[in-house]
């Protein structure tokens, strides 16, 4: 470094002068933690209030599911019941086999 | 707290793992007296630039996993810094702006007798005494200036060297080869 850049930095070194830390540091800190708070408990405050909200609906998706996979245990074997119920087969098995069908074409 | 050899990336590292606050309250003490300053220089109001350094810090514990880590963290929050200033500045119930010291005697002084550094840089351009501010009061190279303050390489040199001219012309500072001339 030449004299002269020397120069320029002892000049300038009174602009940078070492501030105390702790009162400072404490705040930013405080602040930080008191966010991190604030976003626990508002999302847990909205994973309750999601699930007390979507209980009655599960608990009906629930006994709507295992009355369709009773008669499918059931009805597994008679291919009329395939026949009947052709298309919503079709949409689902497309639906389950698309991420793969999608990777083979990216392929 | 944290170890003080562990580099700051590694702390980075560990906050955006975790969420160590310990590790983010020893970058803050690290670097707040550095944020602190480069605030104090823009604002020239020690409270208003302590509440931007605040913001300064939470805005980078919100963004520490943007920090990709290719340059100097120190780097990385005094761009924060400057943009928290910047957007600050843009409000109407900003201060005034800094008021230009007055003209210097004709008396040659040499350079570390020169003015305080508050007369040197309330002459400049903006942006000539930030680069000052960067370079010499904050030691950065001129690539990590470019970064802060979002400048092209040559802008920036170009900067500080206009900035020294003016100075040096304005308070009649001895050119470097004068002094060397004078001492030899």
């Amino acid at each position: 470094m030449s004299d002269d850049e020397q120069d320029w930095l002892a000049a300038f070194a009174p602009a940078n002068t070492e501030l105390p830390a702790e009162l400072f540091t404490a705040d930013v800190v405080r602040h930080v933690r008191r966010r991190l708070w604030i976003r626990g408990a508002v999302l847990g405050a909205a994973c309750v209030l999601g699930v007390v909200t979507a209980l009655g609906p599960l608990y009906n998706l629930f006994e709507l599911v295992s009355m369709g996979l009773g008669t499918v245990a059931l009805q597994w074997r008679d291919t009329a019941w395939y026949m009947q119920y052709g298309l919503p087969l079709v949409l689902l098995s497309v639906g389950f086999a698309w991420p793969i069908l999608v990777r083979w074409l990216a392929r | 707290m944290a170890e003080d050899d562990t580099s700051d990336e590694e702390l980075v590292a560990q906050v955006v793992a975790a969420g160590d606050t310990v590790a983010f309250e020893t970058l803050v003490l690290r670097h707040q007296s550095k944020v602190r300053n480069w605030l104090r220089q823009l604002t020239r109001d020690p409270a208003r630039a302590d509440d931007l350094a605040q913001d300064t810090f939470i805005r980078a514990w919100q963004r520490l996993r943007t920090f990709q880590g290719r340059g100097k963290f120190a780097s990385w929050v005094m761009k924060i810094a400057f943009n928290c200033f910047l957007q600050a500045r843009r409000k109407p119930d900003y201060g005034p702006a800094v008021e230009l010291p007055e003209r210097h005697g004709d008396v040659v002084v040499p350079f570390l007798e020169s003015p305080d550094v508050e007369k040197m840089l309330a002459m400049l351009a903006p942006d000539e005494r930030h680069v000052m501010i960067l370079c010499y009061a904050h030691g950065m190279s001129h690539g990590d200036v470019s970064e802060v303050l979002d400048l092209p390489l040559g802008t920036v040199k170009s900067h500080a060297q206009r900035a020294k001219a003016k100075i040096r012309e304005r308070f009649r500072i001895e050119a470097p080869e004068t002094r060397r001339a004078r001492r030899g």
